[in-house]
């Protein structure tokens, strides 16, 4: 029997008027749970025994059509369906639980309390955490396609052309010298040339993107965010319009807005640019195999492009204007890139590009490259087959509208914000790659994008601490680093005031196969006014991700040099040698090796 | 929106290739198998069956989509591993129940996410 329209006005009128309510049975641990909890945190809620009511089955199919649960409890916060008794008790061990009943009900009108406007890494951890604090969310996510049409779907930059394709084209490549070193180790291979197939490669990574994908759009679903697939540009202070791919635009009010849409390659003004190269955003999807290839730049997109393209067979060229790794530990920059050119990789350097021309089309083609020596203008000329540019990129922030609402918007496209990620105007925020002078990392922008909405809605008033963050370049020789450069550690405490501790490292993984010994590096950089409070650690090897993120914990609790020597090492593997360190860069001792 | 129920991976396969369902949008539940007395093997496909259903209402009179119900097998057959249902590239379960759509193996529903609020991101 279908239920009456009585009782279904019975369950959401009770949704309605209890801002904690709890659909229960009397003869229901798990509703005794979840009553219990309530008591004991002193809430006040309204339980509707349905047991004792006589058309217990009809509330129940009611349930089941408002919530999608039919079981007890069922229990609602402030009109949201927050789930059954484990739902409830996860919310409660996230801490969530008190700040979604004790968050201030909204004063305004506008259709959402926030619209996220970019749906990468920090829009949706922002998005994400305001939903979970009982908010009405929208994230807008619209990726404009790439001059060669390429487009992707939703996670932003990371997960479809940046971090995940990356780093899994970076392992196919270490997996190359992976079998050539097995040979070494008694493996006994094919004796045909192992390759790698790219259209293979690219498809296992597309596929996983795929997933990932569609993982982000069902956690949208079930935390109840409203994922409009569509561009958003402001029209005044509270409402955007946004486009979708049809042209259909619609109108969207919110009482706040973040600003988190990201960054794309920059193009030089050259002729030929456009018509002719890729980047990073197609070359991950590229259907075909990109063949002989020149990268143009020397940022850490540059070299790792050209260290996975290299390493999986391919003929690679890097055209450098000035140095490597901007912004990087000059040293540790030096050392990545050489080891590169010691793998075969050639490089191209104080050469700026001229003009790209086709010679013929096809897939790949044959582009001409002219060149620019800075030095002294001489014209050099090469034949690719593939030209990537990697020279930078740039906040898609001027296009969106900023302009009409007066938020301030800096000549590179980056807005300035104060420490609690908030632009000039009050109810505009902007977290993740758009944030002026904030580092350019995924888990910073999640970082960043949880604290924020808890701080606009879970009463939280921590602040996204942006010191310290380590990264990770993954070149074929991977670099990690935590803190301060040299560069950066002598211009902020004096070149007297640092010892920096250094030395040259063997992995015993590189000695079976005979792999050099004085290659891979790692360098502390100390404060002397300060304890040797360790301020810069360094670290060029294998795994240097996996061996930073330890020490990067260690440095936020302000691990000195003395600390550093009582850890004991793990043997045997490469991150120990930061517990012997006792060569300081300024005495001048060797630091090579030579064994164990 | 056509309903087919079909029993084990043979039929699974040749239903959802065949020509009269070929241009349709086909949503597929695979549940555990359920004894004489209509109870599953699996006791979270009980729980979903009906959160299902509820939606499906949503796509009722919409022709562009069919339905397949797929009882997988028993629970023994279920658990091997190397069961087709598992291992086949357009397909790749983890479990039951799941609800994806056929020719989209990235695109699963599974545990919590068979619910009210998700399940239509499948009929988009």
């Amino acid at each position: 029997m279908p239920p009456t329209e009585n009782v279904r006005s019975l369950v959401e009128q009770n949704i309605k008027d209890n801002p904690v309510m709890v659909f229960s049975k009397t003869t229901c641990g798990f509703c005794s749970k979840v009553k219990s909890l309530f008591d004991e945190l002193k809430v006040t809620y309204k339980a509707l025994e349905i047991n004792q009511l006589e058309n217990s089955a009809e509330v129940q199919s009611v349930l089941l059509e408002v919530s999608g649960q039919q079981t007890v409890p069922n229990v609602y916060i402030k009109g949201r369906h927050l789930g059954g008794c484990d739902a409830t008790f996860k919310a409660h061990s996230e801490g969530l639980l008190l700040k979604m009943i004790e968050a201030p009900s909204s004063t305004h009108e506008y259709e959402y309390d926030l619209i996220v406007i970019g749906g990468g890494s920090g829009g949706l951890a922002a998005s994400k955490r305001a939903s979970e604090l009982g908010k009405k969310v929208a994230v807008c996510d619209f990726v404009q396609p790439t001059p060669k049409g390429v487009s992707w779907g939703l996670g932003g930059t990371c997960v479809n052309v940046g971090c995940i394709p990356k780093k899994l084209m970076h392992q196919a490549s270490m997996l190359g010298k992976s079998i050539e070193d097995a040979k070494s180790f008694g493996w006994q291979l094919t004796s045909e040339p192992v390759k790698n197939k790219w259209e293979g490669m690219v498809e296992a990574v597309q596929n996983y993107i795929g997933s990932l994908n569609w993982g982000y759009r069902v956690q949208l679903r079930e935390k109840k965010v409203n994922y409009v697939n569509a561009y958003a540009k402001f029209e005044d202070q509270h409402t955007i319009t946004t486009v979708n791919r049809r042209g259909k635009e619609t109108k969207m009010t919110a009482d706040k807005f973040i600003v988190a849409v990201g960054e794309r390659p920059r193009y030089p003004d050259i002729p030929g640019a456009k018509e002719h190269c890729i980047t990073s955003d197609d070359l991950f999807s590229l259907p075909y195999c990109p063949g002989k290839t020149l990268v143009i730049g020397a940022s850490y997109v540059a070299l790792e492009c050209a260290g996975f393209l290299k390493g999986i067979g391919l003929d690679v060229t890097v055209m450098v204007r000035s140095i490597f790794l901007r912004g990087f530990d000059q040293q540790m920059a030096d050392k990545a890139a050489g080891y590169m050119e010691k793998e075969g990789v050639q490089f191209l350097r104080r050469c700026v590009p001229v003009k790209i021309e086709q010679v013929e089309a096809g897939e790949p083609g044959l582009l001409r490259v002219t060149g620019k020596m800075t030095e002294n203008g001489e014209e050099v000329t090469g034949d690719y087959n593939t030209v990537i540019l990697a020279i930078g990129r740039d906040s898609v922030t001027k296009t969106i509208g900023l302009d009409k609402i007066n938020v301030q918007v800096s000549k590179n496209g980056k807005v300035p914000v104060n420490d609690y990620d908030q632009t000039n105007v009050e109810n505009i925020f902007c977290i993740g790659d758009n944030g002026e002078g904030k580092p350019e990392l995924t888990p910073v922008a999640i970082h960043a994008g949880r604290l924020l909405s808890e701080r606009l809605y879970g009463g939280s008033t921590l602040k996204c601490d942006y010191e310290g963050v380590p990264t990770t370049v993954f070149t074929p020789l991977e670099y990690s680093c935590c803190g301060l450069s040299e560069e950066a550690a002598i211009a902020k405490y004096g070149e007297d005031n640092l010892e920096v501790y250094h030395t040259n490292v063997w992995p015993l993984e590189w000695s079976v196969p005979g792999h050099d010994n004085n290659t891979c590096y790692v360098k502390a950089i100390t404060n002397k006014l300060d304890s040797e409070r360790v301020i810069g650690l360094h670290y060029l090897g294998p795994n240097a991700g996996e061996v930073m993120q330890g020490f990067a914990a260690a440095m936020k609790c302000g691990i000195t040099k003395a600390q550093l020597d009582q850890t004991i090492g793990i043997h045997p593997t490469t991150a120990e040698l930061f517990t012997t360190l006792n060569v300081t860069k300024r005495s001048g001792a060797a630091i090579d090796q030579s064994g164990c | 929106m056509k309903e087919i129920k079909v029993q084990g991976f043979d039929e699974f396969m040749s239903a959802v290739v065949s020509p009269d369902i070929k241009d349709k949008i086909i949503i597929c539940l695979f549940t555990g198998d359920k004894d004489e007395n209509g109870k599953s093997w699996c006791p979270d496909c009980v729980t979903s069956e009906p959160i299902v259903r509820k939606s499906l209402e949503l796509i009722k009179d919409d022709d562009s989509f069919v339905f397949v119900y797929c009882s997988v097998g028993g629970r023994a057959f279920w658990k091997d591993k190397s069961n087709p249902f598992r291992t086949n590239d357009k397909l790749k379960l983890n479990g039951v129940p799941t609800l994806m759509k056929w020719g989209f193996p990235n695109e699963k529903l599974v545990e919590d996410q068979i619910s009210a609020d998700v399940i239509p991101i499948l009929f988009e």
